[in-house]
């Protein structure tokens, strides 16, 4: 097993549930050698790091440049969490138009972000990506002792449908007729929302090879309208590229 | 003139820095900024339907969803006037209950506790007190299972809808989660004597409490917004006493009482209005210690709130027989609040829907914007009274006191396009 590697784990533009998943898993603590980590400790320097774990998207120019500074630090950059991943809720803003986003706002002058929020790949290179809102610690945990043991992490790529199975719950589409996302969702919840009878909203982003094209003609012939159904992908992966499309209009 | 400068904030949720003004020996000001990026959360709610909004408001802040939820629940319920039944009002307190302990938990034991014991982290202090973080982990993982079993999990659930719940829990997981609560219980009785063994700093603050209050039960989502100098006023009258305003130094909205005074929200302030309504044996055990205005023993507060919330989920738990999942409504147009008591303090929605459902106009003032004053004010105060040690960790210290929560602080303006070029 590798020596204690030496990591960081930064904010980003982000509500903190990433993050705090360290809390709830002290089987990591002693294994890993925190050197910045500003909700968990006071001392913290930016040195160089082997694993640099990043929650948030980017949504500021000073964000835009500390995320060049850590890629700079560390050997492994390993984004937790969608707003990492893909730009996550705030990032509902960027489908906005420019002229209905103006000022209404007391004193707007105070407030500067960028256009758009983004997820941390638009701007330095990143090994690793934990997706999830919020990510499952269990992912997290096997992650951290696949590096520590020289192994591939598992992060799973396949369809939230596949979990769903496993639990052996019925399908919410079929069954009842309710719109689910699971399809092209990526698993890793366990799929929650189905197990409650709820359809799937997305918080683990888009699976690989996700067909989102088949899934809205699935919608479509279920009577949904056109609106309804984009709001079903105004989540919190929507501005991933396989969900986007369907924001822009360009899927149905 | 001297600045002291301790950028960032460290040990708390969130992104700010503290600036301290002296004048040699004397302090002269002292501003949080608060620099976390807003992400808009009022205007992206816009055009969302009840249901979308309830899955969105919890990702304003991590360690407090549920409150997040609970709260825009109760002002879409109130709007649609859906007739919530007995049952499924209390496995929502027993719900809330979990988030008590769950979020209180991390900043005691993860946050706050290093500061008693000169620590710079839990991580430190796991060193020498890990019996200590043990007992932490176990209540936090109590709160958690409480939260997992009614909500699906425990950060971002995913089990609550307006008019009550998509599922019930069986039998048997409650069961578990009981067995859970009964171990935790204990534990926290533990650390409540511990904690009231320790020295504390000296200081007294004169503050305007603000809390639910004025009801039957310790208020945790019920009872008329109370103040410790006597006020007690409806909820949906909140926004004709308290007033935001802005300043250039936070991307959150500061707050304070119509007569211009700076008030306080939290555990603190709702033991302080509501200590008649703990349980006896609880009284008993902090009389002399509790309520306080002494800033630092808001760790026992939120302790004796652990314990209170164990014990109440624990008896909702216990008595609940099964009932229907929710309760049908219709969509109307209207418009309507939600005020709960969100483990950091009070927490405001209000709704405005259109005919379908949708949100036209949304309203959200989080707990640790009203407190973004008394906190500047506390360290001020604090380092006025306590002249020991170094001033950077005592004013860290001030503000950790309050356990705020500078994520959800920032995220409620309206959208402002400041493009790269006009920077």
């Amino acid at each position: 097993m590798k020596d204690k590697p030496r990591v960081g784990v930064f904010k980003f533009s982000s509500c903190d549930g990433c993050q705090a998943t360290f809390f709830d898993l002290p089987s990591l603590w002693g294994y890993l050698d925190f050197k910045y980590w500003l909700l968990g400790k006071s001392k913290n320097e930016l040195e160089v790091l082997d694993i640099a774990f990043v929650e948030g998207s980017v949504s500021t120019q000073e964000e835009a440049e500390f995320i060049r500074e850590i890629r700079e630090k560390a050997r492994l950059l390993v984004t937790i969490g969608a707003c990492a991943t893909s730009g996550g809720i705030q990032a509902l803003r960027n489908f906005g138009r420019l002229e209905e986003l103006s000022s209404v706002y007391p004193e707007p002058e105070f407030i500067k972000v960028l256009e758009r929020s983004t997820p941390i790949s638009e701007h330095v290179k990143v090994d690793y990506e934990i997706y999830g809102c919020p990510i499952n610690p269990h992912v997290l945990e096997n992650f951290v002792k696949a590096f520590l043991h020289d192994r591939r992490p598992e992060i799973p790529s396949y369809p939230l449908c596949m979990e769903c199975k496993l639990r052996g719950n019925i399908c919410v589409m079929d069954a009842y007729r309710i719109p689910c996302l699971g399809p092209v969702v990526r698993a890793g919840c366990g799929a929650l929302c189905p197990s409650v009878g709820r359809g799937c909203y997305g918080c683990f982003g888009p699976c690989k090879g996700a067909n989102v094209e088949s899934l809205v003609s699935w919608f479509e012939q279920m009577g949904m309208s056109r609106k309804d159904v984009i709001k079903l992908f105004e989540n919190e992966n929507a501005y991933s590229e396989a969900f986007r499309k369907v924001l822009e209009g360009k899927v149905g | 003139m001297g600045e002291v400068r301790i950028d960032p904030l460290t040990r708390m949720e969130g992104l700010g820095r503290l600036f301290i003004h002296t004048e040699g020996e004397e302090i002269k000001d002292v501003r949080l900024e608060i620099f976390e990026p807003p992400r808009f959360f009022e205007r992206l709610l816009k055009g969302k339907k009840p249901d979308q909004v309830i899955d969105i408001v919890a990702r304003i802040c991590g360690l407090c969803p549920v409150a997040y939820q609970l709260t825009a629940v109760e002002a879409f319920e109130s709007i649609f006037e859906v007739k919530v039944p007995r049952h499924i009002r209390e496995l929502r307190r027993a719900l809330y209950c979990g988030e008590w302990v769950s979020s209180h938990s991390a900043h005691i034991f993860f946050l706050h506790l290093p500061d008693f014991y000169g620590r710079e982290s839990f991580l430190e202090l796991m060193k020498e007190k890990r019996e200590l973080l043990e007992a932490g982990l176990q209540l936090r993982k109590a709160g958690n299972s409480i939260i997992e079993l009614l909500g699906g999990r425990h950060i971002h659930p995913v089990n609550i809808r307006v008019g009550g719940f998509y599922r019930i829990p069986p039998a048997p997981r409650i069961e578990n989660t009981l067995a859970e609560i009964e171990s935790a219980l204990p534990i926290a009785e533990d650390v409540l004597d511990l904690l009231l063994g320790i020295d504390y700093p000296e200081v007294e603050k004169e503050r305007v409490f603000i809390s639910l209050g004025n009801y039957e039960k310790y208020p945790i989502t019920e009872g008329n917004i109370v103040s410790s100098e006597g006020m007690s006023i409806e909820k949906h009258e909140y926004e004709e006493h308290f007033v935001e305003y802005q300043l250039p130094r936070s991307t959150a909205l500061y707050s304070r009482l119509k007569d211009g005074r700076v008030y306080e929200v939290g555990a603190l302030a709702r033991v302080y209005n509501n200590f008649a309504r703990l349980p006896q044996d609880l009284k008993e055990k902090v009389e002399g210690t509790l309520p306080t205005r002494n800033p630092f023993k808001s760790i026992i507060a939120r302790t004796v709130e652990v314990i209170y919330a164990l014990r109440e989920a624990k008896h909702i738990l216990e008595k609940f027989e099964g009932g229907e999942s929710h309760a049908e409504y219709s969509v109307r147009e209207g418009e309507g609040v939600g005020i709960t008591e969100a483990p950091r303090g009070i927490l405001y929605h209000r709704y405005r829907v259109n005919s379908k459902g949708e949100v036209v106009f949304a309203n959200i003032v989080p707990p640790t914007s009203q407190n973004q004053r008394a906190m500047e004010e506390d360290v001020f105060l604090g380092l006025k009274t306590l002249k020991e040690g170094d001033i950077r960790v005592l004013a860290e210290r001030l503000v950790r006191n309050f356990d705020p929560c500078i994520s959800c602080a920032s995220h409620f303006l309206e959208v402002v396009r400041a493009p790269l070029r006009q920077r």
